[in-house]
Formats: structure tokens, sequence, C-alpha cells
């Protein structure tokens, strides 16, 4: 029996032009929710209201829910598909990083709720309707058996809009909180999770240009209308659930312009035309999810703007520039 | 949501920076928010009356003018039409100074009543405290967050924030007597300082059984917790840092914690980590040469001296050659390498060249500078104390500790003013009344520190927005040269007022005698050169100024011989922060990081304009992580010269660099006399970025 020899990977040849870009920005950037201070929120969770509770809980219960989805079916299904070592390499790391996230979310109901609670949270995820439909009509597209540049370019697109439209209803009401002040270390690791989201987003966005192109005229017409149907189905879906989750503070028609806005950018991303007008949004949401590092008080928060550094060794020449005298103790 | 707010964060909202939505919530803010929920008084008698019947304002601090005077000093306040410049300076102000009704539904306050208190507060005449409210109206300069916030309240915290504790010695009554102060000191909202390289290593013996010591690091875990449980009533978390040596058995275990993957049981979540580098480390990295790492409790035992008592460049190669201390090798590069990748991960560890700060330590007859503070730029010698149990106190011994109490000028107001002289006598004036209205009995290394130094910290902020709005770049030839005749002159006037109440009152601090200051040698630089400017551009600035001469300077030092001093130290340069928005200046000396600036507190997330940020300034406010980093350790350099104490240091990296990099900056600012760094703060690579280099 002969086999293809295995191969091992070369990060000196790598088989596109950006993706040990994004390797090396995701690696950068790793953070573990342990980091973060959130026992600092727990008087300001006692003073928010019972609706704030609910929605703020429910909310991440539901981003758990998806990032689950995400870090367990979507990258490790891309990741089967996708060719090459280095990338395989990146989407599995992306993979990693939706489990930390959907443990962030866990750590932040076991700091907030009593266990009566966080039960009763868990179970609603499993019994609310607009989260189970998306979940399954989702985990339905990776699980799809085609594995032609279609179909994977299909099961890219749905990772692209859990990272970049489907996660932002449940994002709006921390980053609207922090803005005001309020959980603000909770509001830390939601930027830190859509520093990450972000990036991910953009990434399989690009490998899925690549599929998009290698289809023909006549598969990316059918192409456009499978996207504009999954995207108005999903729509639909999430202007009910948003619903479900901000009526109670008041919010769902903000956050329903924030999904469009959010629609739109994952159009952009994947080349393909916006679907929405442009509309104003909470210009404090807005500047919630601007991706560079804030200021912040750095002896109670730790700021998403810290990352591992590459190391590189001090240089002879280093020492010569300051002190062109010999060193200052003798090598003999 | 707030309007105010809102309209806030829309000046980052359009496709360019729109700065007028600042104003409008500027306005917003005060025609909805503060006019309408001020409490008034139809005169000023009536408030006067009320607030101190309702236990806010202190009825002794009135007591001591007659109404009249009072009346004079309000009137004074209100009489320079006061008007903030940026809504973050307001919100900031009305927010968190400004006091409110219990129930924070609305303000008994406004700005002109808060500084006018405090002048009356921080005054002993009414002559005197007509002089400081002019300049605190007019924001010459700005008392530190404590000071401005609870002066002649009745029931409020204290004066100072910041604190050094020098006594955490390596016993187990030490170290709980230690957690003691610093939940005490915590509780007030303090900042505080703790020298920890005395306590044993982890894997030391303890009554004779080896190999059972936790080390250093179960003593941080205790601060760290401590310090976020005595939080001020929840209005501020408590803040620590600790000092270690790098010559310490522990130290990449400490630093470890502030990694970004350590174990749970390991991690400091909110304590600062400082590193204390003495010249011998430097030499060895310098050298490529390893590095022995000692063991306190071992070394204890073999030589009976504390850790924290060795000089360590004169001494090293004796303890090396000791066979009978414990200690392990590592290569000093790769230590510092460590440095660098921690603060890659976290911005921490702080560094202290132990060599640069004590080689120009004007009190060596007081004791040698050990440890800093929070921030990096308290720089005074402590003893330490002993403590012991409960019914055997008589035999404690108290060391010495530093409370520190400070102000910032600010440049561009303090150099419009025309008279830097006047500016600074007031400053160092209200500073001497805080460090007389303090006393800590709770820790009683601090009280006497207090007592008997005196030590008072004068500051700068605004330093780049100075510059920008008279279009010199930061770092620039013409920039040093500024902040060279600057502080000089700011050094002259700090220490002829310190001077003058020493010599009207007669109060001289302890260890003048003997000091650098008496001899003289502190002062050498000014009596062998002037620091007056050379360029036209530097002296178009100090235009109308009168600054001091060489003569002037040899005068003060004879009359410092005469009279004395009564500060240890007078000036250190902290970072500002919320006393900056206020007074409408960048931050302390160091460049903007963002012309306009995204901070998150939790108060809310407000956008904050860089002041006079216009299309002529702009070019002038290059941010700080698009610069070599040289040139802010060049403008600190140059101001160090002049600066008793310290000054905070931050550098500031994009994420694309290495620890190379950072490494090159620890051995310049070190080359150029820096005594401390401050944490290192980097900018992620944006995504936009990435993929614009990349695709």
């Amino acid at each position: 029996m002969t086999r293809t020899p295995f191969t091992a990977t070369n990060w000196s040849e790598p088989e596109d032009s950006f993706s040990v870009t994004f390797y090396e920005k995701y690696t950068s950037q790793l953070w573990f929710p342990e980091e973060i201070p959130l026992s600092n929120d727990a008087i300001v969770w006692k003073s928010l209201t019972e609706a704030e509770r609910w929605t703020y809980m429910h909310a991440s219960a539901g981003l758990n829910a998806l990032d689950t989805l995400q870090g367990e079916v979507g990258m490790p299904a891309l990741r089967g598909l996708v060719p090459g070592h280095i990338r395989k390499a990146t989407l599995q790391f992306q993979g990693m990083m939706e489990d930390i996230h959907a443990r962030s979310y866990s750590l932040m109901n076991k700091t907030f709720l009593s266990t009566t609670e966080e039960r009763a949270v868990f179970a609603w995820v499993e019994a609310q309707p607009q989260l189970q439909f998306k979940i399954a009509f989702i985990g339905d597209v990776f699980a799809d058996p085609d594995t032609s540049d279609f179909g994977l370019w299909r099961k890219m697109v749905v990772s692209c809009m859990l990272e970049t439209a489907l996660f932002y209803s449940g994002f709006y009401y921390p980053l609207l909180m922090a803005g005001q002040g309020r959980m603000v270390s909770a509001g830390e690791i939601f930027n830190l999770i859509i520093l990450d989201e972000a990036v991910h987003g953009v990434y399989v966005a690009l490998l899925a240009q690549e599929r998009f192109e290698a289809l023909n005229d006549a598969q990316q017409a059918e192409a456009l209308a499978w996207f504009d149907g999954a995207l108005d189905t999903l729509y639909r879906n999430e202007l009910a659930y948003t619903d479900t989750l901000y009526a109670r503070v008041g919010l769902t028609e903000d956050v329903g312009r924030f999904i469009r806005f959010n629609f739109n950018i994952l159009a952009d991303n994947l080349g393909l035309e916006r679907r929405f007008p442009d509309e104003d949004i909470n210009p404090v949401v807005l500047n919630g999810i601007r991706t560079r590092g804030t200021t912040h008080d750095f002896f109670s928060a730790k700021g998403s703007s810290y990352a591992k550094l590459n190391v590189e060794p001090l240089a002879d020449e280093d020492f010569a520039e300051l002190w062109p005298e010999r060193p200052a103790v003798a090598h003999d | 949501m707030e309007r105010w707010i809102e309209l806030n964060n829309r000046v980052l909202s359009g496709t360019h920076i729109d700065t007028s939505h600042d104003a409008q919530a500027l306005r917003a803010y005060f025609t909805e928010k503060v006019n309408p929920n001020t409490v008034t008084f139809p005169t000023l008698a009536e408030k006067v009356a009320y607030m101190t019947e309702k236990g806010v304002w202190d009825p002794a601090v009135f007591a001591r003018y007659h109404p009249r005077d009072v009346k004079a000093v309000f009137q004074r306040a209100y009489s320079y039409d006061f008007r903030f410049r940026s809504f973050m300076g307001a919100f900031k102000f009305y927010s968190e100074y400004a006091t409110m009704t219990p129930d924070r539904q609305q303000w008994l306050e406004r700005f002109e009543d808060r500084l006018s208190v405090t002048a009356l507060a921080r005054s002993s005449s009414v002559e005197e405290a007509l002089e400081l409210v002019h300049h605190l109206v007019n924001q010459t300069f700005t008392p530190a967050t404590p000071t401005l916030m609870n002066s002649g309240k009745a029931n409020t915290g204290r004066l100072v924030s910041c604190f050094l504790l020098q006594d955490c010695t390596d016993n187990l009554d030490s170290i709980t007597k230690t957690l003691s102060f610093v939940a005490e000191l915590s509780k007030g909202g303090g900042g505080i300082g703790v020298e920890v390289s005395n306590l044993r290593a982890r894997g030391e013996s303890l009554r004779g059984i080896q190999n059972v010591t936790k080390g250093v690091m179960g003593v941080a875990k205790m601060l760290d917790n401590m310090l976020r449980y005595a939080d001020q009533a929840g209005q501020r978390p408590g803040a620590g840092a600790i000092y270690l040596s790098v010559m310490h058995a522990d130290f990449l275990d400490t630093l470890s914690a502030k990694k970004i993957a350590t174990d749970e049981d390991a991690r400091l979540k909110t304590l600062s980590v400082g590193a204390t580098v003495p010249d011998v480390f430097m030499q060895k990295v310098r050298a490529g040469e390893d590095i022995y790492q000692f063991y306190p409790h071992s070394l204890f035992q073999a030589t009976g001296r504390e850790f924290t008592s060795i000089d360590w460049t004169r001494e090293y190669d004796a303890l090396v050659a000791n066979p009978d201390i414990r200690k392990k090798r590592v290569s000093a590069r790769r230590v510092m390498e460590e440095i660098a990748v921690t603060q890659g991960e976290s911005g921490y560890p702080y560094l202290l060249f132990e060599g640069n700060a004590n080689a120009v330590n004007p009190i060596p007859n007081v004791g040698t500078i050990k440890m800093s503070n929070l921030c990096s730029e308290i720089l005074q010698p402590t003893l330490p104390s002993t403590f012991h149990a409960y019914g055997k106190e008589s035999q404690d011994q108290v060391g010495l500790d530093v409370s520190c109490n400070l102000a910032s000028l600010v440049i561009e107001q303090s150099v419009a003013s025309g008279d830097l002289g006047r500016v600074v006598r007031a400053a160092v004036r209200m500073l001497d009344d805080v460090a007389r209205s303090t006393s800590i009995t709770e820790v009683p290394a601090v009280r006497r520190a207090n007592e008997e130094m005196r030590s008072i910290g004068l500051g700068a902020m605004g330093l780049h927005s100075f510059l920008a709005k008279n279009e010199i770049a930061y770092g620039s030839p013409e920039a040093l040269e500024f902040v060279d005749v600057y502080f000089a002159a700011v050094h002259y006037h700090a220490r002829r007022a310190s001077m003058e109440i020493a010599r009207d009152t007669g109060f001289v601090f302890r260890g003048f005698e003997g000091s650098r200051y008496q001899s003289g040698e502190h002062f050498a630089q000014y009596l062998t050169q002037d620091f007056a400017p050379r360029t036209p551009e530097v002296a178009a600035l100090f235009e109308g100024h009168q600054l001091p001469t060489r003569e002037d300077w040899a005068q003060l030092v004879q009359d410092i011989q005469a009279h004395g001093l009564a500060h240890s130290f007078v000036m250190a340069i902290a970072p500002t922060g919320s006393i900056s928005y206020v007074s409408n200046a960048s931050a302390s000396i160091m460049p903007i990081t963002e012309r306009v600036e995204t901070r998150t507190s939790n108060k809310a997330r407000t956008i904050y304009p860089m002041p006079h940020l216009s299309e002529l300034t702009e070019w002038f406010y290059e941010e700080a992580y698009d610069m070599d980093q040289r040139r802010v350790i060049d403008t600190v350099a140059a101001a160090q010269k002049h600066v008793d104490q310290g000054i905070s240091c931050t550098l500031f990296i994009p994420s694309s660099a290495t620890t190379r990099t950072l490494q090159r900056y620890y051995l310049y600012a070190y080359a150029k006399g820096l005594k401390t760094l401050y944490y290192t703060r980097l900018r992620k690579v944006s995504i936009d970025e990435c993929l614009s280099c990349a695709v």
C-alpha cells in the first residue's frame, strides 16, 4: 500500500501572503479571562435593575452557545477542509480562542449568579427558539457533506456571519454598559473577545473570497442567491431574538440598527454588496468596538493592548552605541 | 443614555474628528445636568452655615477667618469667570471632585466653591488664601487629587495618598503588621509601595526545617487581595506596588505572576510589581555574564544582614565568594529579557536603577534609596522597622517610611502667568501646609517620616500640549532646551521657598545636617553654568520672566547653609491623570498617546480631544507610539537633572516591537541617568494595518 507522505509545516514558505501575519496577530493577542479582575464588578452587578441583569446575562449566555458552536463545530469543520498546514494551524488557534471565549462567559455567570440562577440561564439557552434556530441553521451548513468550493464557501460565510454580525446583538449591551462606566471589568473581557472576533471574521472572509472567485459565473449567481436567502432568514430571526433580549430594557430598535450595520461590514469583508442603508449607530457603542487600545486607570484595569512580544536577543552593537569603550566587566 | 455622553462620543463617529461635538456636549452637560441640579443659596453666609451644619465643610476652617475674608476669597474665585474648555474636564471635575448631596442627586459645590474652600483650608491667613485661590482657579498649578477632593471637608479622607512602606521585614509579626498598615492606608484610597526584598525566598528554611518557605509570592498574593478588599467604600480600589530586587532568588517567579498564561495561585491581578536594579546587574548585562541571585534568609544567617542593607555593587564579589550563602546563577541578559517579555504582556515591572538614584541622593547621611512608590516618581531613603507580637510592642523599632504629597504645575498657565517664582512659591507653601496638616498615626513610620522629613513633591503637567500650542515638536532640541530652563527655574524657586519656610518658622528637616544640601554639593551644576535660553525660540517662551542666574543660586546656597531647608525633598513629577483633564493639559511631561483619547473608567467611556487640537497644532501632536522613545527618555533626562526625586517615565511601543527594542530603551535610559522607568504601554497593530501590509 502506498501512502502520500505526510509533510511538516514549513513556515518559511507559506501557502499565501497573509496567513502567517494573521497567525502572528492571533497568537500575540492570546489572553485568558483569569487575567481580568471580574469580581470588581460584583457590586455594580447588584446595583443593576432586574431587567438590566436579565438582558446582560442572557445576552452573554447566548454568546456562550454561539462560541461553543464555533469552537466545537465551525472552526474544526473549516480546519478539516481548508488545505495547507499554516491555514489549518491558524484556524485551529482560532477554534481554541472560541472555547476560551465560551469559558469567559461561563466565568461571568459563575461570578455574578447563584447556582440556581446559573442553571436557569443555561436552561434558557436550550429552550430559546430563535437562538436554537440560529444554531441549527448554521450547524446544518457546517454539517453539509458538500465540500466543493461552493460548499466550503457557504461554511465560511456562516462562520463570518457569526463572527461579524450575529454575535453583535449580544455584544451591544455590554458595550453600552461599559460606555456608561458600568460592568467595566466584564466590559474588558468583551473588548478582548471583540478584538479576536474582528480578526477571525476578516481572516475567514479572505479565505471565503478565494473560494468565491474559484466559482464559475453560474455558480456565483447561485451562491449570491443562497447568500440573500440565508441572510434574510437569519436577519429576521435575529430581529426576533433581539426583541426577546432587549424589549425589557427598551433597546430593540437601537440593537436592530447595530445588527444591520454589522451585516454591512460582513458584506464588505466578503466583497459583496451591502444589504442595508447606512444608519446612525449609538456613538458610545461604536467607540466601544474601535479596536485600538484605550486609555484606562492601570491600577484597576488591565487594558486590551498587551500582547506577547517576539523575543530577540540584544546584540553587541546595542552596547557599543552607548558605551563605546570596553564592557564594564572583563570577559577573561 | 445621557445626551452629553452621546454628544461627546460623537467626536469620533464621523469620517473626521469633529471637536465641535465636544463643545456641544460641554454645553449640554451644564445646561441640562449641572446647573439644574445645583443647590443654590441666597447668600454666601447662608451657604457656609448650611454646609458646616450639615457636616460637609469643616467649621474649624471657617472659624479661622472673619466672614468678610471668607467672602473676599469666594469673590476672588468667581471674579475670574472660569470656564472649562473640554467636556472631559468638566465631567471629571463634577463627577469626582465637587461635593454632592449624600444621595448623589444634586451638587453642593461648584468649581469655584471647591477651590475657595481648598484655599481657605490650606492657608493660615487671608492674604495667603487670596493668593492661593488666584492660582487654583487660574490653574497655574493643581494639587493632587486627594488634596483637591478632601480639603476643608469635615468628614472625609486624607489629603495625601502616596505612601512607601519598607517595614516588611522577614518575620511573621512584621508581615502581618505590614498587611494591616496596607489595609489601613488602602481604606483611605492610598497608593502604596511596599519593599519586599527582605522576605526569604521560596524553598528556604523556617525554624531550621529546610525547604519549606513559600517565598515572596505568598505575601504578594495577600497584598493583592487586601488592596482590592479595602477599597475606600467602593469609590476607588486600593492600589499598590511591591518592589523586589533583581538580586533576589524569587525575582523571576514574581515576574511570572504578571504574565498572560500563569497559574491562578501565582497570579497577581492588580498588584503592580517594581524591580530594583543595582549597577552590578547592569554591568553583568553589559558584559554578557551570569549573575547570582541570593536567598535572603541564608544571607542573613551567614552575615547577620538584611537583604536591603546590602550595597550590591560594592559587596557583590565578597558575597559571591562566601560559600555559606545560598545563591543561584542565571544569565543577566536572560533576566533582562524576561523583564522585557513581561512588560510586553502586562506593562510591568517598573524599573528602579538604584545606582542612578543613589548617585545623586541629596541625603545619603539619612540612608540609601531602596524602593519607589506606585508611580515610580517618589525616591527617598527609607529605614526598616521591626515589629513584635501583641504585648511586646515596647520592643518595636519604628523606622522611616515615606508619605508624599504632590501637586503639579500646569506648564502652559504657569508660563503665561509671567511670574514662575510666584507660582512655585504658592505651590510649595500649599504643599507645606498639607504636610503639616497630615498625621497618619496608624502607621508610625509614615507619621515619623512626615513629621521629621516633611517631604513634598512639586511636579508638572501639560508639556506636550504647551509645546504643540507653541508649534514646537516634542523631544526636539528646542523642546529639550525649554525643559532644561523651565525645571532649573522651578527647582530654584522651590528650594528657595523651602529655605524661606525654614528661616521664618525655624523648622529644619531631620538630616539636613550632613546632607549634600548643606555642603552645597547638590547645587554644584548651578554654580558653574547658567540655565538660560540659548535659542531665540525658547527665549521668546520665557519673555517677561526673571530667570535665576548663577549669582542668584550662589546667594541661595549661602542662605540654605545659614537657615536650612524645611523639606527633605521638594520635587517629583507624577503621571497626572484626572487632574490633567481638569486643568486642560496633556499628562505629565509625557507625549500624548492619541490626538483624541478614548478613556474608559467606572463613570463612562469618554472622548478627550487634546487641548488646542486644530489643523495647525495637529502636526505637533505626534502620538507617543509613533516616536522613537529615545526622545521621551531625552526629555525626562533633561528634567531629571533638576528634580531631586524621580519622574514617572512611561515607554510607548507598538506591538510589532521585539524584546530587543525594549531592552535597548532600558539601556539608553540607564545610560542617560534616569532613575526609574514606569510601565510600558503597547499599541496593538490594528487589523487594517495588518491587512495593508499582508494582503
